[in-house]
């Protein structure tokens, strides 16, 4: 879907070169939801804006839908943005028009027929969930409903692709997840690539497939969420996985030293079927472990039960890993020695 | 009734010729303000659009419009009357008149108008700007359906502000030839020592500017969505 090829930006600011994003070469999937993580000033921005042509890149190709976006320009570019949605962090929506004139707004730029135009802002706003709030105007709505009104505006088109920059960063905990499960049901419902920029690893574990890190300029790490999260190989990585330890996830620093690792996940069943599967484990292989940590979280498939346990002996994870894997629970090894 | 209270208090005052000054002065106030705005409208969207890290930001351009503006701008109203008097007669064909006032009224208050356009524009949030284009929408679009309507309160306020001086300057112009109050209050009633009728003639500006104001500002609060 998207393929960047040695992406760099400079930008000169009073006498010093700042290489925003610094030869950076990435594909990301279609259909999938792939979040760029990193710190404020990394790049992020930068390298999402490119996506959709606002920034072009100092050297390297960005193809998205297999169309050049550094290259294209005027009418070209603007009929390739129309399949290209995105929404920000401060909503950026007009305050003079109506929740409902501002869906609009991306249907008359496509230059589509009032009749028709009517009955589609219905649909959209049906589908972020704003019935009857269609005559409001930002002014009159929370962040969570602006926002719902910038992904209707953002969808109005029929995108492909759908750039979220910050998207969930100017809410409070509990709306930001309400706006990221919105995310990922249009993501499965319309089956449209989403590439969100974050600084929030909550964001990421929520919702994301795919991540890459970012850090000063550089993507230095990327693959699958549930790899390269069980796997950290930078640093910055690892600092993530810290921030969300403190919101109640898993740091293997604070693990013991010796011996394996072992994350049980089981989607759907809030939990109860690998903590059963476990004590059976631990019983019928005569095993000694310690369970470090079990909770519920969400994830792009559902709620899912998380347990972490540790085993002194690590020549046992194989097997209890085994064990486990024939009763359809998900097991991540995140350490064998 | 009126007639009468005037009769009575403002005795050298006729009815009629104060009539014809209000009307002279709303005509003239109209007209340049119509073309105000419309000049001041391109003159200021050109502004803000070439201003730096603007859409079609240029340097030497800007530079130019700028100097442009700030020239007329600086230039003092009365002295602007004479100056362009050769330029009247050309256009209009005689200096005397209620339409040979309108070159110098336009020319004026335009520059003044289009700064104020500029500073509304360069208000409207750069956020709305990048997603309307981010939508695939062009300089069209951001000039008429996002600068001006996210602008239009600030554009009304302006407007009205603009309105008010050109009331001010078109009793100035009244003055050297071409009619309205000014010419009634200056030469009608100071010059010959008929204090009521310089009265009556302030107390119709005062109305005027008044309604100008209470209108301007009732519409830029209809308007104001934030
Ligand atoms: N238009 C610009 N001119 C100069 N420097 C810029 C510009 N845009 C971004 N930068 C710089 O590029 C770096 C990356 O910025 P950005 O992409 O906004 O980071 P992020 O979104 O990850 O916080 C920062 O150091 C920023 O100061
Ligand atoms: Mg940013």
């Amino acid at each position: 879907m998207i393929t960047l090829d040695q992406v760099s930006k400079i930008y000169h600011a009073g006498g010093r070169r700042i290489a925003a994003v610094d030869e950076v070469s990435l594909a990301i999937p279609a259909g999938r939801v792939t979040g760029i993580i990193g710190q404020s000033g990394a790049g992020k921005s930068t390298l999402i804006r490119m996506l959709n042509g606002l920034e072009k890149p100092s050297s390297g190709s960005v193809l998205v839908a297999g169309r050049d976006m550094g290259r294209a320009s005027g009418a070209e570019l603007r009929k390739a943005r129309l399949k290209i949605g995105m929404i920000f962090q401060h909503f950026n929506l007009l305050w003079s028009r109506t929740a409902r004139a501002n869906v609009a707004f991306a249907l008359e730029i496509a230059g589509i027929p009032r009749a028709e135009r009517r009955a589609r802002v219905e649909e959209l706003l049906r589908l972020v969930g704003l019935e009857g709030r269609e005559d409001a105007y930002p002014a009159q709505l929370s962040g969570g409903q602006k926002q719902r009104v910038g992904i209707a505006r953002a969808l109005a088109n029929a995108p492909d692709l759908l750039l979220c920059d910050e998207a969930t960063s100017a809410l409070d905990p509990q709306t930001t997840d309400q706006i990221l499960d919105l995310l990922s049901e249009i993501n499965r419902r319309l089956g449209l690539t989403i590439v969100l920029i974050t600084h929030e690893m909550h964001v990421v574990r929520r919702i994301c497939d795919h991540v890459a890190v970012m850090e000063a300029g550089r993507v230095v790490e990327e693959g699958l969420v549930s790899e390269v999260f069980a796997a950290p190989k930078q640093p910055i990585t690892r600092r993530f996985i810290r921030q969300t330890a403190e919101e109640g996830g898993f740091d293997p620093a604070l693990a013991p030293p010796e011996g394996a690792l072992l994350r049980l996940t089981h989607a759907a069943e809030g939990g109860e079927a690998q903590a059963s599967a476990f004590s059976e484990a631990v019983l019928k292989l005569g095993l000694r472990a310690n369970l470090l940590q079990a909770r519920l979280i969400q994830t792009p498939e559902g709620p899912s039960g998380e347990i972490v346990a540790h085993l002194p002996d690590p020549s046992q994870a194989r097997p209890l890993a085994g064990f486990l894997a024939a009763r359809g629970i998900g097991v991540d090894i995140l350490r064998e020695a | 009734m009126l007639a009468e209270w005037i009769s009575a208090w403002l005795p050298n005052v006729r009815l009629a010729p104060l009539l014809k000054a209000t009307e002279d002065t709303l005509y003239m106030t109209a007209m340049a303000g119509a073309a105000v705005f419309v000049l001041g409208l391109l003159l200021g969207t050109a502004l803000h659009l070439t201003s730096p890290g603007r859409l079609l930001a240029n340097r030497p351009l800007y530079w130019a419009l700028s100097t442009l503006t700030n020239v007329f701008r600086a230039i003092p109203f009365i002295i602007l009357l004479v100056l362009l008097i050769p330029f009247t007669r050309a256009v209009v064909g005689t200096i005397l008149g209620v339409n040979a006032a309108l070159p110098a009224l336009i020319f004026g208050a335009a520059p003044f108008y289009a700064r104020l356009v500029e500073l509304a524009f360069r208000e409207v949030d750069r956020g709305v700007i990048e997603a309307t284009r981010a939508m695939g929408g062009g300089i069209g679009t951001v000039v008429f359906r996002v600068l001006i309507p996210e602008a239009a309160p600030a554009l009304v306020s302006g407007l009205t502000v603009t309105l008010i001086a050109l009331v001010g300057y078109t009793a100035m112009a009244g003055a050297i030839g071409a009619g309205g109050l000014g010419h009634l209050a200056y030469l009608e009633g100071f010059q010959r020592s008929r204090r009521d009728v310089t009265l009556a003639a302030t107390l119709a500006v005062l109305l005027i500017v008044f309604v100008i104001q209470f209108l301007g500002d009732r519409l830029a609060r209809r308007l104001d969505k934030r």
